[in-house]
């Protein structure tokens, strides 16, 4: 599969979600159903990285470009994250003109709060297979007092959880 | 009306809070007390960047990167941005990838990821409360029902697009700034 073939899934992925995941049904009817190169247990491995690496959710594409066609299999996963991106910027110089309105500040707080809430909805999802056991609870609970009380960059709480996870062993 | 800095001091915050920070939820509740504490971005700019960013396809945080960028430097300030501002991260995510890939999987692997994904579960749900904390200050009980509708609605498998649009109306009635 050539590099370019690769970056006209990606760009489908990308075009076709609304967050960083909802892009996997298509990587994986590409990829793993269609072409055989990469496999279910991968793609679930790059996922499950991307949740613990800098970046957002969507950069697990990343890892399937290099897994696929290394660095050239990168940039046309980074081109195709990027390159929708670009779509919100005449949208928000159109917000920007109407930014005094009430409703819009209101419409905007929703938005954020609405956001916030589909986080926590995520979280519920996640947290069977995030947090399974008492141990792992009682990583969560610290990380959470670090981040709040101590103000930790979540990157180092995230190290320190995967060695607490290590120091288990 | 907040004074915007030039294109460079943003990008400099955008690098330090995603190679700081694990997704694009605590990225972005970083960004908005940075960017709003280093007088850069008003907290009502970011919402609306935010927001903008969230009903746009693709990943939410390039699409906030690119927002932000456009607010300080039109679209020149998007593309920089966007392709400096997340450069770091992705190179140290790709870093990691590469180690796992040559490393393969083993039981020591299989528990950091674990213990990791533990405390990036935690990440995500003191996201979430970073964002609720100051409109619930100012509309507690519509910002609780708004939770709740959501939570409700996006069980039953609503789209996360109508949620989003639904939320957005709500917010236009409900969630209106009060007046000093």
């Amino acid at each position: 599969m050539s590099s370019y073939a690769l970056f006209l899934v990606f760009v489908q992925a990308v075009l076709l979600s609304q967050s960083g995941w909802a892009s996997v049904a298509v990587v994986r009817d590409a990829l793993v159903e269609q072409r055989a190169i990469l496999t279910d247990g991968r793609l679930t491995a790059f996922l499950a990285l991307s949740q613990v690496t800098p970046g957002p959710l969507g950069f697990y594409l990343l890892f399937v470009g290099y897994s696929v066609h290394g660095w050239m299999g990168v940039l046309a996963a980074w081109l195709a994250l990027m390159l929708p991106s670009f779509l919100v910027v005449p949208i928000i110089r159109v917000i920007e003109r109407q930014q005094h309105a009430q409703w819009l500040r209101g419409a905007t707080t929703g938005v954020v709060v609405g956001s916030a809430a589909l986080m926590l909805l995520t979280a519920r999802t996640l947290a069977q297979t995030a947090v399974p056991s008492p141990m792992h609870i009682g990583i969560a609970i610290v990380a959470i007092v670090a981040l709040t009380a101590w103000r930790m960059p979540s990157l180092v709480v995230v190290a320190l959880g995967g060695a607490v996870g290590l120091a288990s062993l | 009306m907040r004074e915007v800095y030039p294109l460079w001091r943003l990008i400099v915050l955008l690098v330090r809070e995603s190679s700081r920070h694990v997704g694009a939820a605590a990225t972005s509740a970083a960004l908005r007390e940075t960017l709003d504490r280093e007088r850069l971005v008003s907290v009502d700019q970011f919402d609306r960047s935010f927001a903008a960013s969230r009903l746009t396809p693709g990943t939410n945080l390039i699409a906030l990167y690119a927002a932000l960028g456009g607010i300080v430097a039109g679209p020149l300030g998007a593309v920089a941005a966007v392709t400096i501002g997340l450069l770091p991260a992705a190179l140290m995510s790709i870093a990691v990838c590469a180690f796992y890939l040559t490393v393969g999987e083993s039981d020591s692997v299989t528990q950091v990821v674990r213990g990791a994904s533990a405390a990036a579960w935690a990440v995500l749900v003191w996201s979430a409360s970073r964002f609720l904390v100051p409109p619930a200050r100012q509309h507690l009980f519509a910002t609780a029902l708004l939770v709740l509708l959501t939570l409700g609605l996006g069980s039953a498998g609503v789209p996360i697009v109508v949620l989003l649009l639904l939320s957005a109306v709500f917010g236009a009635l409900l969630l209106k700034p009060q007046a000093p």
